[in-house]
């Protein structure tokens, strides 16, 4: 067996050495380490680049919007009270009290036998959606009382009919003093107060034309 | 394996390279970078309330004005109905030729009223006093019937209807009437 000497022995004693290193060991450990972080680092700026662009859209979106928004707001108490305005004229138009339908009826239950004298009707907010209508006339029959009284509760059946509930109160009712012709006989006569009261609800009468027919009010 | 002194030395400084680095990392890179990202997305939570506000309001608005065209159209079609100018002017003659077309050739019509409309801005309501001195009571009624029907502006707010005592034929009626007209 040959002799075999090793004169590199130093050399390959220092290059283990640097081989194992513990500051270059160290160096590229921190190097690695170092890699991720800039790794992450770069992960983490790009979530945050996105939240910040998001944010800035949102801003730049807002800035937009919030002008639009006053005007908007300016513009929404406009309409609003243009359409709080309209709704109001149309349910004041549609809400209100005829007195055509009033006087049809009155003249359909006003007999023969009785004469208005006047007619005075009432209707406004104050009293609270009423309508009040007060009568007067002279009533003529051989009962002056009974007719008036018929004339009283004719008013009322019939106003209650589109004015629920209607109501018909003597103001007054007196003997009259003179006797007055009817149908060719003499009969004593009645005078006569009526307050009919009648409620106007949401059910408006729709306007209607009286029928032609001669009624009239006098004594 | 026992180390030498100088690699001792190395792995100190090593160790103390590495604690730098991470304070570094944390400190002045990643920390800030985290407090940026926070305040951001903080702004944005205190954004989105106001902006979504801000679109619900347009919608509302939009909604609201897609409806408005049939509310104005319905006010204008009203107010057409109203000439121009003052209604002092207008309205008397207008109710003349309103009862002559009905038979009733005698009217007076009198302002007694006028006051602003509190339930509708831009609106005012005015009270006439409406006097046929020599009227049939049924041209009267058949009149009052027409006018409410074509003057829907108009209230009669009190009625009154009386005899005439030189003539049983005829009554005397007096009409209170409340107008909404523009301002």
């Amino acid at each position: 067996m040959a002799l075999h000497l090793n004169l590199n022995h130093e050399i390959q004693k220092q290059r283990r050495q640097r081989r194992r290193d513990p500051l270059k060991l160290g160096m590229l450990a921190l190097l690695v380490i170092g890699a991720g972080f800039f790794f992450y680092y770069f992960v983490r700026l790009s979530a945050a680049a996105k939240v910040t662009a998001t944010l800035a859209q949102m801003q730049a979106q807002w800035q937009t919007l919030e002008p639009q928004e006053k005007e908007a707001k300016a513009r929404e108490e406009v309409v609003t009270l243009a359409q709080k305005t309209a709704e109001t004229l149309i349910a004041r138009i549609e809400g209100r009290f005829y007195w055509g339908p009033v006087l049809e009826l009155v003249q359909q239950v006003v007999p023969p036998e009785v004469q208005l004298t006047s007619f005075e009707g009432d209707y406004s907010k104050d009293l609270k959606g009423r309508g009040i209508i007060r009568l007067q006339g002279i009533s003529a029959g051989p009962d002056p009382r009974k007719v008036a009284d018929d004339l009283r509760s004719n008013l009322q059946a019939k106003f209650s009919d589109k004015f629920n509930p209607a109501v018909a109160k003597f103001g007054s009712l007196e003997d009259g003093p003179k006797q007055v012709q009817l149908n060719g006989k003499s009969v004593a006569t009645a005078a006569f107060n009526i307050t009919l009261e009648l409620s106007h609800g949401e059910t408006v009468a729709p306007p209607s034309v009286p029928v032609r027919q001669r009624r009239k009010i006098g004594p | 394996m026992t180390l030498a002194k100088d690699e001792v030395q190395k792995i100190i400084l090593s160790s103390l390279l590495l604690i730098g680095l991470l304070y570094v990392y944390f400190s002045l890179l990643l920390g800030p970078l985290k407090a940026r990202e926070n305040r951001a997305l903080q702004a944005q939570k205190a954004i989105e309330p106001s902006i979504a506000a801000a679109q619900t309001q347009l919608a509302k608005v939009q909604e609201l004005e897609a409806k408005a065209p049939a509310t104005n159209k319905t006010v204008e079609q009203i107010k057409a109905l109203v000439p121009e100018g003052a209604p002092v002017a207008w309205f008397p003659p207008r109710m003349n030729d309103f009862f002559k077309r009905h038979g009733i050739e005698r009217c007076t019509v009198r302002m007694n009223n006028e006051f602003p409309d509190k339930e509708m801005p831009g609106f005012r309501r005015i009270l006439w006093a409406i006097d046929l001195p020599r009227v049939e009571f049924v041209p009267l009624a058949t009149a009052i019937a027409e006018l409410e029907n074509e003057e829907p502006l108009i209230e009669i707010m009190n009625l009154r209807i009386e005899t005439v005592l030189d003539d049983p034929q005829f009554q005397r009626a007096v009409l209170t009437v409340s107008s909404t007209v523009p301002l």
